[in-house]
């Protein structure tokens, strides 16, 4: 077992020593770089999200475990797609059952980006990101406007985040059951600060606010997660490590009149990123 | 009055952050300042796309020649071009 072990570092070792990987840098904020024409990389990203206690009917038990597997391709003039395949498994255990439940969504998605400016090069770096996601049942939307800037061994990036879900529920009101489309509009800011102690190794911080906003409430609720964020790479190979908890809830309602919204909102996130640049 | 000078100041700090990092050529020979600019723009278009760009003065010119000539295939540029931008880099060295 030990002798695989050290093979596969061996290999791994070999093929990373000659180039550097894309280098993402934060699991959540999105950063300007394109790869080059012709050039592909493929990520990983898995991300645990827990402690949820349900708007409507409380949970017992919440989490979600979502999974993307992602192919980037360089297009050339500092354009960029990429194609996704998405999972989110939702566990979860309300106060009208006694077993646990869970909720599967499979989804594809394509991301197009586009560089205008360079964090290092230029005043700042710019990218403009649209990703289009299909599901069996759902459809969305989310653009991106990306900035980021390095000083010396810090760098910054800095995401406006607009999304329209549009999904389909079913409900069951007084023994009829329906199926509606519900559409709501969220808005996020991603802030990430990364220090690099080497080339290879970052630690840093990041913070998300979430904004949910539906066309019949208007601005439901809004969170902010901080915490640490960690990034190493080797050769071929990134990954990036960020755990948000929940610290605040920044539009107080009488749904949600805590500091935290746990109705809505997970209290904590743990997202990891694996990259291969091939 | 006192929140206006840590604006003020803020605004300062974010737009000395907000300079170019990487130094435009201001070479009073013609010939060479157009080669320096190719060079850069080059380094800029091939290099900064997958990463981000390391700084001139983070590495010796042995070290810049290196990295150049194993990053060659990966950035896909031509001899010529990797010279330029070596020019580039190794210039205010």
């Amino acid at each position: 077992m030990s002798k695989n072990i050290l093979l596969f570092l061996l290999i791994v070792g070999g093929i990373a020593q000659h180039s550097e990987a894309q280098d993402r840098m934060f699991a959540y904020a999105y950063q300007t770089n394109v790869l080059n024409k012709g050039d592909f990389d493929m990520e990983f990203q898995n991300t645990l999200a827990t402690g949820k206690t349900g708007a409507n009917s409380p949970y017992v038990f919440g989490q979600h475990l979502d999974q993307r597997l992602e192919f980037e391709v360089g297009l050339g003039k500092k354009v960029q797609t990429s194609f996704y395949l998405n999972s989110e498994l939702f566990n979860f255990a309300d106060t009208s059952s006694s077993a646990l439940s869970q909720e599967l969504k499979i989804s594809f998605s394509n991301e197009w980006k586009w560089k205008l400016s360079d964090p290092v090069a230029n005043r700042i770096g710019f990218a403009l990101y649209e990703e289009l996601e299909f599901g069996g049942n759902n459809f969305e939307s989310e653009t991106k406007l990306i900035f980021d800037k390095r000083w010396m061994n810090d760098f910054f990036a800095f995401n406006i985040v607009a999304k329209y879900e549009i999904e389909k529920e079913i409900s069951r009101v007084d023994n009829i059951t329906k199926a509606e489309w519900i559409s709501n509009s969220p808005v996020e800011f991603n802030l990430g600060y990364m220090h690099f102690f080497k080339p290879e190794i970052g630690l840093g911080l990041e913070m998300r606010n979430n904004n949910t906003i539906t066309e019949n409430d208007g601005w439901k609720n809004s969170v902010l997660f901080a915490g640490l964020a960690f990034h190493a790479s080797t050769g071929k190979f990134f990954t990036n490590i960020t755990a948000l908890p929940q610290i605040a809830n920044l539009h107080k309602t009488d749904a949600a009149p805590g500091n935290m919204d746990i109705n809505n909102f997970e209290k904590l996130e743990i997202r990891i990123l694996v990259g291969y640049s091939f | 009055m006192k929140t206006k000078i840590i604006v003020s100041l803020l605004f300062c700090c974010i737009l000395y952050g907000c300079r170019q990092a990487l130094y435009m050529p201001d070479s009073p020979d013609a010939a060479k300042q157009q080669e320096l600019l190719s060079g850069r723009k080059l380094y800029v278009d091939h290099c900064g796309s997958c990463h981000n760009l390391h700084l001139p003065k983070e590495r010796d010119a042995m070290s810049w020649k290196k990295q150049l000539d194993e990053m060659q295939a990966k950035a896909k540029i031509t001899d010529t071009e990797k010279e330029l931008i070596f020019k580039y880099l190794t210039a205010k060295l």
